[in-house]
C-alpha cells in the first residue's frame, strides 16, 4: 500500500504530468468563471484532448481542471451574486452581502482557503478510505439514499428560519417543480402540456441562473451603482483577502464539520453533491449563537459551503474509483474518460492500479491548492469588477448568463426559461421567499421520489427499518433538534 | 406591499392547483405517477393558504431585504428583455455584441468603451464558446431557423 503511494507521488513529479496539471488548471478556472458552465462542461470539453495520453497524464489534465472549476464558480458567487455552478448558490447567501458591504476581499480569502483545505480534506479521506471503502458504500442502497435526500430536505427549515412558512413554500414548490416531465420509475410524462421541451421537466441551470443571477442583474441595471458601494467601510485590498483566509483557522469546528459533510454526501452515489454545500451551510447556521445574522454577510456562511463543496469532489471519486459507480453526472463523464484512457474503474481497478487511485487523489489535492493560489493572485484584479458601474456591468453579465445557460444544453428554450425563473427570483427576493430553499427542493425532489419508489419495490413498506436508514433518521433528527434542545426542554418543562 | 404579499402566494397556489387538477382530471395519471406531485402540490397549497391567511390578518413576515432594494424600474426590465429581442433578431454571436453596443451607449458610456466591449463580446462568443468550447451557439438569427 505504502509502495503504491510512493510510486504515485514519484510519477506525479515528472515534468509531463506537472505540465498537464498546469495546463488543465487555467482552463478549469475560465470555465468556472463563466456562469452556467460546470464540471460537466469542463469534462465534455477536455476529454477529447486526452486521446493518446498516458492514463496518469490524462487524469492529471482532467482532474486539475475539474478542481479549478469550483473555484471559479465561487468567485462569481461572491463578487456578482451569480453562482458559477449550482453548489455555489449556497455561497451567494453570505458571500454576496459581504461584497456589497465592501468585504469582498475577506469573503474571497475565506472561500479560497476553505476550498483549498476542504479539497485537501476530501482527498486525504479518499486516499485513506480507498482500500476499505467497498463494503461501506455497498451497504448504502436506495432506502439509505432516500433518507439521506430526505435529511437534506429537512434542512430547508433551517435555511429559512427567519421566515419559516415562506421558506417551506419555496422548498415544497421547488420539489413540486422537480416533478414535471418523465416520472423516474414508470416514465409517465407529467404536466408537459404537449410541449416537447417539458418532457424532461424544468432544467436546473436555467432555474439557478434565473433565481440568482437575474434579480442581481436587474438591481444593477435599475440602480446603476457598482456592487461595492463607494461608502464601503474599508478599501478592498489583499490584506482583506489574507484576513479572510485566516478566518478559516478561527472556525475549525465549522471547517471540519462542513468538510466531513461534503465528503460523506459526495461519497453517496445518486444523492448528488449539489446538496452538500446547502447542508453544510444549514448546519453552520443551526449551530451558530446568532443564526438570524446569517444571510447578512457572515464569514462562517462562506467557509461552510466552500469547504464542503470542494471536499465532496474527493468523496465523489470514492464510489467512481472503488466501485465504478459515478456519484454525479460529472463523475459519469469521468468514468467515460477512464475507459478512453484504457482503465476500468471498479473493485479490480484498486487491486491492479492502486498507484493510479492514489495519484488521482493527489492530483485533485494539488488542483484544489493550486487553483486557490491562482485565484489568490487574480483576486485583486477580480475585485475591481465590483467597482464597475451597474449600467455597464449588468448588460455584460446578462450576456454571459444567457450564453452560459444556452451552452448547458444547446437549447434556446433554456434562455427563455432564465427570464421566466428570473421573474420568479425577483418576486421571491422582494417578498422575502428563500431562493436557496427552492433550489434545494428542486435538486432533491426527484431523488426522493426515485429512491422511494425503488425502495418500496425492492424492500417493501418496511424499508425504513434497515439499520443504516434508522441511523440516518436519528442523525438528521439530532442535527436539527440538538441546537434547539434548550428551547424544546424549556417547552416541556413549562408544560 | 401587503397586496403583493397576498398576490404572490395566491399565484403559486393557483398555478399548483391548476397543475394538480390537470393531472387528476385531464391526464388521469396513475397513482404511482401522481402520488409525489400530489403530495408536494398539496403541501404547497396548504402552506400558501396559511401565508395568505397570515397576511390578511397582518401577521405575515416582512421581507428582510425589501427595504434595501431599489424599486424595480420599467427601464431596467426593458433593458433585460431587449437582449432576448437582439438574440432572436440577430443570433447569439452578433446579437450579443450589438446588444452590448446599444446598452452601453444607451446608458451614456463612450463610443470607445461601447464598441470595445462589443468587439470583446464578439471575440468571446466566437472565439471561446464556438471555437474553443465547441458550443453550437446560433450564428444566424433565430427567426431564420
Amino acid at each position: 500500500m505504502f509502495d503504491a503511494f510512493l510510486s504515485a507521488a514519484g510519477q506525479l513529479l515528472t515534468p509531463v504530468v506537472l505540465s498537464a496539471m498546469l495546463l488543465g488548471l487555467p482552463l478549469g478556472l475560465v470555465i468556472g468563471l463563466l456562469p452556467g458552465l460546470s464540471g460537466i462542461t469542463a469534462f465534455a470539453f477536455l476529454i477529447p484532448f486526452t486521446f493518446g495520453m498516458s492514463p496518469l497524464v490524462g487524469l492529471a489534465f482532467l482532474l486539475s481542471a475539474y478542481a479549478a472549476v469550483s473555484q471559479g464558480g465561487s468567485m462569481t458567487a461572491i463578487l456578482l451574486g451569480i453562482p458559477g455552478e449550482v453548489p455555489n448558490a449556497a455561497t451567494v447567501i453570505d458571500g454576496y452581502p459581504m461584497t456589497k458591504a465592501g468585504r469582498a476581499g475577506e469573503a474571497i480569502g475565506a472561500a479560497l482557503m476553505a476550498s483549498a483545505l476542504g479539497g485537501l480534506f476530501g482527498c486525504v479521506l479518499l486516499a485513506v478510505l480507498l482500500p476499505v471503502i467497498q463494503p461501506i458504500v455497498l451497504s448504502f442502497a436506495s432506502p439509505e439514499n432516500f433518507f439521506l435526500a430526505l435529511a437534506g430536505i429537512a434542512f430547508i427549515a433551517v435555511l429559512s428560519s427567519e421566515a419559516p412558512n415562506k421558506g417551506l413554500i419555496a422548498g415544497t414548490f421547488g420539489i413540486f417543480l422537480s416533478m414535471f416531465g418523465y416520472s423516474p420509475t414508470d416514465g409517465v410524462p407529467r404536466f408537459w402540456m404537449g410541449f416537447e421541451y417539458m418532457l424532461d421537466g424544468f432544467r436546473l441551470v436555467p432555474l439557478a441562473m434565473g433565481l440568482f443571477a437575474m434579480p442581481e442583474i436587474l438591481d444593477l441595471m435599475t440602480s446603476g451603482k457598482s456592487i461595492a458601494q463607494p461608502q464601503a467601510l474599508e478599501p478592498i485590498s489583499l490584506r482583506q483577502v489574507v484576513k479572510g483566509a485566516a478566518a478559516v483557522f478561527k472556525h475549525p469546528g465549522i471547517f471540519f464539520r462542513s468538510s466531513a459533510i461534503g465528503s460523506v454526501i459526495g461519497m453517496m452515489p445518486g444523492v448528488g453533491g449539489s446538496t452538500a454545500p446547502f447542508v453544510a451551510y444549514a448546519a453552520a447556521k443551526q449551530t451558530a449563537r446568532d443564526p438570524d445574522s446569517f444571510g447578512s454577510g457572515r464569514i462562517e456562511g462562506v467557509i461552510a459551503p466552500e469547504a464542503s463543496s470542494n471536499a465532496k469532489e474527493g468523496g465523489a471519486l470514492v464510489p467512481t474509483l472503488a466501485l465504478g459507480i459515478p456519484g454525479s453526472a460529472s463523475m459519469a463523464l469521468l468514468l467515460g474518460a477512464f475507459i478512453i484512457l484504457g482503465l476500468q474503474p471498479g473493485p479490480e481497478f484498486l487491486v491492479k492500479h492502486m498507484d493510479l487511485a492514489f495519484g488521482a487523489a493527489m492530483i485533485l489535492a494539488f488542483g484544489n491548492v493550486a487553483s486557490s493560489f491562482l485565484m489568490f493572485l487574480l483576486s485583486k484584479l477580480l475585485i475591481f469588477i465590483t467597482r464597475v458601474p451597474g449600467h455597464a456591468l449588468a448588460p455584460i453579465l446578462l450576456v454571459l448568463v444567457m450564453i452560459g445557460s444556452y451552452s448547458a444544453e444547446n437549447s434556446a428554450i433554456d434562455v427563455l426559461f432564465v427570464f421566466v425563473f428570473g421573474g420568479l427570483g425577483v418576486v421571491m427576493e422582494r417578498f422575502g421567499y428563500n431562493r436557496p430553499a427552492l433550489l434545494l427542493g428542486f435538486v432533491l425532489g426527484e431523488t426522493i421520489e426515485r429512491y422511494y419508489q425503488v425502495s418500496m419495490n425492492a424492500y417493501g413498506s418496511y424499508f425504513f427499518m434497515r439499520p443504516i436508514s434508522i441511523g440516518i433518521i436519528v442523525a438528521a433528527l439530532l442535527c436539527i433538534l440538538w441546537p434547539n434542545r434548550k428551547r424544546i426542554l424549556g417547552y416541556w418543562g413549562y408544560r | 406591499m401587503k397586496r403583493g404579499q397576498i398576490v404572490f402566494p395566491s399565484l403559486i397556489l393557483a398555478f399548483t392547483a391548476v397543475m394538480l387538477s390537470l393531472g387528476y382530471f385531464h391526464y388521469q395519471y396513475s397513482w404511482t405517477a401522481f402520488a409525489f406531485p400530489f403530495g408536494a402540490g398539496l403541501a404547497v397549497c396548504i402552506l400558501c393558504a396559511v401565508e395568505i391567511a397570515n397576511s390578511v390578518r397582518g401577521r405575515g413576515n416582512r421581507a428582510p431585504r425589501a427595504s434595501e432594494l431599489p424599486p424595480v424600474s420599467l427601464t431596467g426590465v426593458a433593458w433585460l428583455f431587449a437582449l432576448a429581442v437582439f438574440l432572436y433578431a440577430f443570433g447569439f454571436v452578433f446579437g450579443a455584441a450589438l446588444y452590448l453596443l446599444v446598452a452601453l451607449r444607451g446608458n451614456g458610456f463612450s463610443w470607445r468603451l461601447s464598441v470595445g466591449t462589443a468587439v470583446v463580446a464578439l471575440l468571446v462568443t466566437w472565439g471561446i464558446f464556438i471555437k474553443v468550447l465547441g458550443v453550437q451557439l446560433p450564428i444566424v438569427p433565430l427567426w431564420i431557423d
